[in-house]
């Protein structure tokens, strides 16, 4: 292989990573350049241009792809203007795809359709599985062509940032300040389950009546009364530990650790739940309950995995704090 | 060891930045008079500013298509065909404002390094 043979080789290489319509022009250009240069340098040397000196003058002018890379405008599958909105587009599409699937599960399970659950449950997961990843396919195509056509004028865009006014930033969040009225919400419905299982376990059903006779129907098998003392575990310590929080104003590190300990004993006593005995008096439902207590212990685990990272990252929040 | 090679190559991709903007300035200062990729290089170098040539030609494409440069092929001397650009007049403009920005920034800068509390002053 001699010099120019060896450019050529170059030349076609850059060519491969540049886009058509303006290859053929970069790559005369680059031929004559390269052997601008060669010339230069034999004539340097006082010797005829060697395979080895043009392998040199290559090696410094750059790797093929890194040179088309800097000859090629900056390309994006979906560009940074668009990203936020394409992140946004595509969580709400997923998250529509959850619930109609969630439903449509529920649905299933409660029209009796039980018989063959295990196959039920991997057509349903199969059937979300591919709706998820052809719907993000599509919600990606589309704002790839986007993109590419740039329908979306940027000009105009970037002008309506001039009109952007920084008094309407929001304030900023202290992650450990209450809202009393929530946390106080949520207490009142603890304690009502609290009393409710405990000392009202007969309220829990429906009132009927048949052939002139009131009935009562009860929601919760009879078995389900194991798990009461429990329940009744967790919502006291819930109880007290809110309390807790609410007579402080504030979350602090103590009741964060404690929240998270809290955790555990959930997945404890939801498993215990979910592997026991008879929850529902109609059958169809415990199946539907088992099914949804997997999936909350599944979100429970990896929310407190989430509680335990934020935990360990955590920093003293303050509005005056700036980066080291 | 590692951390010595990310320290540099954190200086390189700030050198880079700081080279960048400097490089057009300098390319469009010289191309008043019309030349071809390897003869600029070799202006540029003889006047103390290296260029790497992988970064000098597609660099003149992007100032060509930014209206900056204008080109056409010529052979001079039977030598082979080359490519020579020249500043445009929309250039012409960009460099006499680009200029007078250098030459402030210059000033600014170098009050900055020598005179601030934090500056480099002996």
């Amino acid at each position: 292989m001699n010099a120019n043979e060896l450019i050529e080789r170059y030349v076609h290489e850059v060519g491969q990573h540049l886009p058509r319509k303006m290859r053929a022009d970069i790559q005369l250009e680059l031929r004559s350049l390269l052997l601008d240069s060669l010339e230069e340098q034999s004539a340097g040397s006082g010797i005829e241009p060697t395979t080895k000196m043009t392998a040199e003058m290559l090696r410094a002018f750059g790797k093929p792809e890194t040179i088309a890379a800097r000859y090629r405008p900056e390309q994006y599958l979906i560009g940074p203007q668009l990203f936020p909105i394409y992140k946004l587009v595509m969580t709400v599409v997923l998250v529509v795809i959850s619930v109609l699937h969630v439903a449509g599960l529920l649905f299933m399970l409660l029209r009796g359709e039980t018989a063959v659950f295990g196959q039920s449950a991997w057509n349903w997961f199969t059937g979300f599985f591919q709706a998820a990843v052809f719907n993000a396919g599509v919600v990606t195509l589309i704002f790839a062509a986007i993109e590419r056509t740039q329908v979306i004028n940027w000009a105009t865009e970037a002008s309506k940032e001039s009109d952007w006014d920084p008094l309407s930033l929001p304030p900023i969040e202290d992650p450990d300040r209450i809202n009393r009225f929530e946390l106080g919400f949520g207490m009142i419905w603890t304690a009502a389950f609290l009393i409710l299982f405990n000392f009202y376990p007969q309220w829990i059903g429906v009132a009927t009546i048949t052939n002139g006779e009131p009935g009562f129907f009860p929601f919760f098998a009879p078995a389900f009364a194991v798990h009461v003392p429990w329940l009744t575990l967790i919502w006291t310590l819930e109880l007290m530990l809110k309390s807790v929080v609410l007579a402080q104003g504030r979350w602090t590190t103590i009741t964060r650790w404690l929240e998270l300990g809290l955790v555990p004993l959930t997945i404890f006593v939801l498993n215990r739940i979910r592997t026991g005995g008879e929850i529902f008096t109609i059958a169809g439902l415990t199946t539907a309950a088992r099914l949804i207590l997997a999936v909350v212990i599944v979100i429970v685990v990896l929310d407190g995995l989430y509680l335990l990272y934020k935990q360990l990252r955590r920093r003293p929040f303050s509005l005056g704090s700036r980066p080291a | 060891m590692v951390e010595n090679h990310d320290k540099e190559a954190a200086y390189e991709k700030i050198l880079l930045e700081l080279r960048r903007g400097v490089l057009v300035l300098a390319v469009l200062s010289q191309l008043s008079t019309a030349q071809y990729g390897y003869s600029l290089k070799q202006e540029l170098n003889e006047q103390g500013l290296d260029i790497n040539e992988g970064t000098l030609y597609p660099l003149l494409r992007r100032l060509e298509a930014q209206g900056l440069l204008e080109s056409d092929w010529q052979v001079i001397d039977d030598a082979r065909p080359r490519r020579y650009y020249r500043i445009s007049s929309m250039g012409a403009t960009v460099l006499a404002n680009l200029t007078q920005e250098w030459f402030s920034l210059g000033d600014v800068i170098n009050k900055l390094l020598v005179g601030g509390a934090g500056g480099t002053k002996e």
